[in-house]
């Protein structure tokens, strides 16, 4: 059917050159007040009333008193003010494709467009000239108004943030002297004669409202609603469904926070870590590693270390799971401040296999030299992530060597790394 | 529905064809044209007659002088997401019928929608000074007041989110309640197993954006959050963020580009346990009217500081990149569609925790209607680690996980009125992960319930 509706729209176009039955119907008067008249290139004038036919290459005039909107096949729609002139040059609409051509100009007056399914499909396929310039369309409701020296167009919209999911509108004004683009609602530009286009502004509202108010409608007397309009204008417009996109997008950001993958990457590094017992070491059957950490050491006093931190404790210590033994080859506790080593020293090794209670072992007779330094440090394993004994707490009493008479420590962490 | 149709189309074309566009030659086709007339007026008149109807655009080309028709069209096109066609159908009705108020008010939301602001406001205020019914003021007062806020040149907003959540397994235990340890099964300690737990979560976001100014529509923009969450019981998941970004909005050629710099810091149980510092570029374009395409950037330097229940956050400490495109599809003014395809590189010190993520994300969201929207996700991502982490096993790990949700949303001024500014949401998650490591095999079933207020000049 579509493929029919093609054909009878275009035949008459392409037939142009050649003598046709008549003139090509492309849209309708749709509202017409005051005096309207539209003419055909060698026929006589008409009245036009609202309901009745416009065709290609009509001049369409309006009175003192005359407005009118013209909508064409494709829903494109042109809304002209009083005194207002303009031509109806070319349109061709495949309603199958929606491909086509829509060109007209404005002559003079005021007027409004708003562009159809021909320029949604392809912008650069609809064109609408002024005595001083051209203007290209990308999705957009314009609105403007022209004389034979000056023109001033102004993009209405749909703005950036329209709800509608509609293409921010845009329009580049041209002549042969140079060319503006405008993105903006809002903003326009003034074109004379003989000139280019000007930079783009921020039309003054008291501009903005004169050209309006010439294609727009003015109320007067008593309200004369109809008996469709009923319901909040919220529902009615679609806002309120709208809001809900709004809505959403609020919902979304909220939830995402609170199901960060940090948590979830934190969850599975530790749950409820507590320290190990004896028996549940041993329950490891086999495996080879090393308990490594570092932190910061403090002042103790009464078997609290605490104030600002006065160096760096690093540890490795080796657990061999098999033999059921921890530290020794190698292993070693090392405290270090500016550089200069305090207590250094190696640790050997310790067997649990008979331990019993907590996996919790005082270090002082394994760590070697010098003789008392370490007293009191203790090594704590901790079932962290789900994994037994997968973490290391030293807990270090150190003789502070610089300051005989103090003691020096904290407590450090350390994972389990093959 | 299509012969008719087609007879609506052959009138105008038919009487084109013999109508000469001269007043002499139209008098003398009275009789034919009064034939097609009354053909037109009857389609109109099929077409009023039955409200649940669709009205075809040739009926309104018919009858364009239908204003009951006319105003029912415009609400068909509304309702099918076509606003710049029923602007020009509202615009229609009041050349025609200039004191249809509520027809007006109407026109203004309408133009409100499509963001054409100088123009709603000019019909609102004329709607303001008319002698209207009270309720259309009223409803003319909101709207103008929503106008003005959208037109200023710097917004502000906040947004405060009270919730409760329950997860089946907080503490993301392994189903099979073992873990592998140097390539063995162990039976996890009892403390270790799946635990269930509750959550109450706070939110808060300010945001400002302030518009350039020039012939462009671009902005600058800042936004700070906070959000905590605390466990009932699983305390050492309690989390605190703070986020704050700042980018710019701009405009280029079509394209929407969004440059951005954020910073994250984050605490688990009160200790910092992330400092995270990252640039994005996000670059889309609507190709289509109701189809936009996008592509972003990500580039965070993840600082992880170890604390007292993560001995080893540090490991992860390292360059994550994230590459994404996708699409958003309004498929009708109440269905949208999107999909997201990522390639994360996850950068790590411990070479074992450094993986290559591979995921696709479809979303669905349903507009309810007066602010109520319904949306469904699925997700499904490959995690490909670098290399085995040999205190577990020797295997490298691999990970597959698939998410499903489902959000309720609504807001709560439909219970009452006083209430409007409140949104509340409903969401429920599934969870599930698979991995060549049973230690990683879990799944997680999650409730939410979130009470969201949103302030904004």
């Amino acid at each position: 059917m579509n493929k029919i509706i093609a054909v009878l729209l275009l035949a008459p176009l392409s037939a142009s050159a050649a003598p046709v039955a008549g003139p090509l119907n492309i849209g309708v008067a749709a509202a017409v007040r005051g005096a309207v008249r539209a003419t055909a290139p060698g026929a006589a004038g008409r009245v036009v009333e609202t309901g009745k036919p416009v065709y290609a290459r009509d001049k369409v005039t309006t009175g003192p008193e005359g407005k009118l909107q013209i909508l064409l096949l494709d829903q494109t729609s042109f809304t002209i003010g009083a005194n207002s002139e303009m031509e109806l040059d070319e349109f061709v609409f495949d309603p199958a494709t929606n491909a086509g051509k829509v060109s007209a100009k404005i002559v003079k007056g005021a007027f409004r467009f708003v562009t159809g399914k021909v320029a949604r499909r392809d912008a650069s396929s609809m064109r609408v000239d002024t005595p001083v310039g051209t203007i290209g369309i990308r999705g957009t409701m314009t609105a403007g108004t022209v004389s034979n020296t000056e023109a001033t167009i102004v993009l209405l919209g749909p703005g950036p943030q329209n709800n509608a999911d509609e293409k921010s509108g845009g329009i580049t004004v041209k002549n042969d002297k140079g060319s503006t683009e405008i993105d903006k609602d809002g903003w326009g530009v003034t074109v004379k004669a003989g000139e280019a286009p000007s930079k783009p502004f921020e039309v003054p509202a008291a501009q903005l409202e004169g050209i309006l108010s010439g294609v727009g409608s003015s109320p007067k007397g008593e309200s004369t609603d109809g008996k469709s309009d009923t319901g909040s204008t919220g529902s009615s417009s679609g806002q309120d469904t709208a809001k809900g996109k709004e809505n959403a997008t609020d919902a979304f950001a909220a939830v995402d926070a609170a199901q960060s993958e940090t948590t979830q990457f934190a969850a599975q590094q530790f749950a409820a870590p507590r320290t190990s017992t004896w028996d549940e070491v041993r329950g490891i059957p086999g495996g080879t590693g090393k308990y490594s950490g570092s932190g910061a050491y403090y002042n103790c006093t009464g078997g609290t270390c605490s104030g600002s931190s006065l160096g760096t404790t690093s540890f490795a210590i080796n657990v061999d799971f098999g033999a059921r033994t921890l530290a020794g080859g190698g292993s070693a506790i090392t405290m270090t401040a500016g550089g200069g080593g305090i207590n250094t020293s190696s640790i050997g090794s310790l067997s649990y296999a008979s331990l019993s209670g907590d996996a919790l072992v005082d270090l002082s007779s394994v760590i070697s030299a010098p003789a008392g330094n370490f007293n009191g440090t203790t090594l704590k394993l901790i079932n962290s992530g789900g994994v037994t004994a997968g973490t290391a707490s030293l807990d270090v009493r150190a003789v502070n060597t610089s300051s005989p008479g103090t003691t020096l420590g904290g407590a450090v962490t350390g994972s389990l790394v093959p | 529905m299509k012969f008719l149709l087609l007879a609506v189309l052959a009138f105008p074309l038919s009487a084109s064809a013999q109508n000469a566009p001269n007043v002499d030659r139209e008098s003398q086709d009275a009789s034919r044209r009064g034939a097609a007339e009354r053909k037109a007026a009857e389609l109109a008149a099929q077409a009023a007659s039955s409200s649940s109807d669709e009205i075809p655009f040739e009926a309104i080309l018919a009858a364009p002088g239908d204003l009951d028709l006319n105003e029912r069209f415009a609400r068909q096109q509304i309702s099918r997401g076509d606003l710049r066609g029923a602007a020009t159908t509202l615009e229609r009705i009041l050349i025609l019928a200039p004191g249809r108020d509520r027809t007006r008010l109407l026109y203004a939301a309408v133009l409100y929608r499509l963001d054409a602001l100088q123009d709603a406001e000019r019909e609102t205020r004329l709607v303001l000074s008319r002698p209207a019914p009270a309720e259309v003021l009223d409803e003319a007062k909101a709207y103008l007041k929503l106008i003005e806020g959208r037109g200023r040149k710097t917004h502000f907003d906040a947004r405060l989110s009270l919730g409760y959540g329950y997860d089946d397994n907080r503490n993301s235990a392994a189903e099979s309640g073992r873990n592998l340890f140097f390539g063995t099964p162990i039976t996890l300690n009892p403390d270790s197993l799946r635990r269930s737990d509750t959550n109450v979560t706070f939110a808060g976001a300010l945001g400002v954006s302030r518009d350039f100014g020039g012939s462009k529509p671009q902005k600058a923009f800042a936004n700070f959050s906070y959000y905590r969450g605390e466990q009932t019981l699983v305390d050492t998941l309690d989390l605190q963020a703070y986020s704050v970004n700042a980018g710019l909005a701009l405009r280029y050629r079509g394209f929407d580009i969004t440059p951005a710099l954020g910073f994250d810091h984050v605490l688990l149980s009160q200790s910092t346990y992330l400092r995270g510092l990252w640039q994005g570029l996000r670059v889309s374009r609507r190709v289509l009217p109701r189809l936009q395409l996008f592509a972003d950037f990500r580039h965070d330097d993840q600082g992880f500081v170890r604390t007292r229940y993560v001995p080893n956050a540090e490991d992860r400490t390292g360059d994550q990149y994230d590459l994404s495109a996708g699409a958003v599809w309004a498929a009708s003014p109440r269905d949208r569609f999107g999909a997201t395809l990522l390639h994360r590189r996850k950068y790590a010190r411990a070479v074992a925790l450094a993986y290559r993520r591979e995921s696709v994300a479809l979303e669905y969201t349903r507009l309810l209607g007066r602010g109520m929207f319904l949306a469904a996700g699925l997700t499904a991502q490959f995690d490909r680690y670098d290399r085995p982490d040999l205190t577990l096993s020797s295997q490298g790990r691999s990970d597959d996980a698939y998410v499903g949700n489902l959000l309720f949303g609504a807001p709560l001024g439909l219970l009452w009125k006083p209430l409007a500014a409140f949104n509340g949401t409903l969401g429920y998650e599934r969870f599930r992960q698979t991995s060549n490591l049973i230690n990683y095999a879990y799944t997680n079933n999650r409730l939410t319930a979130l009470l969201t207020y949103k302030w904004g000049i």
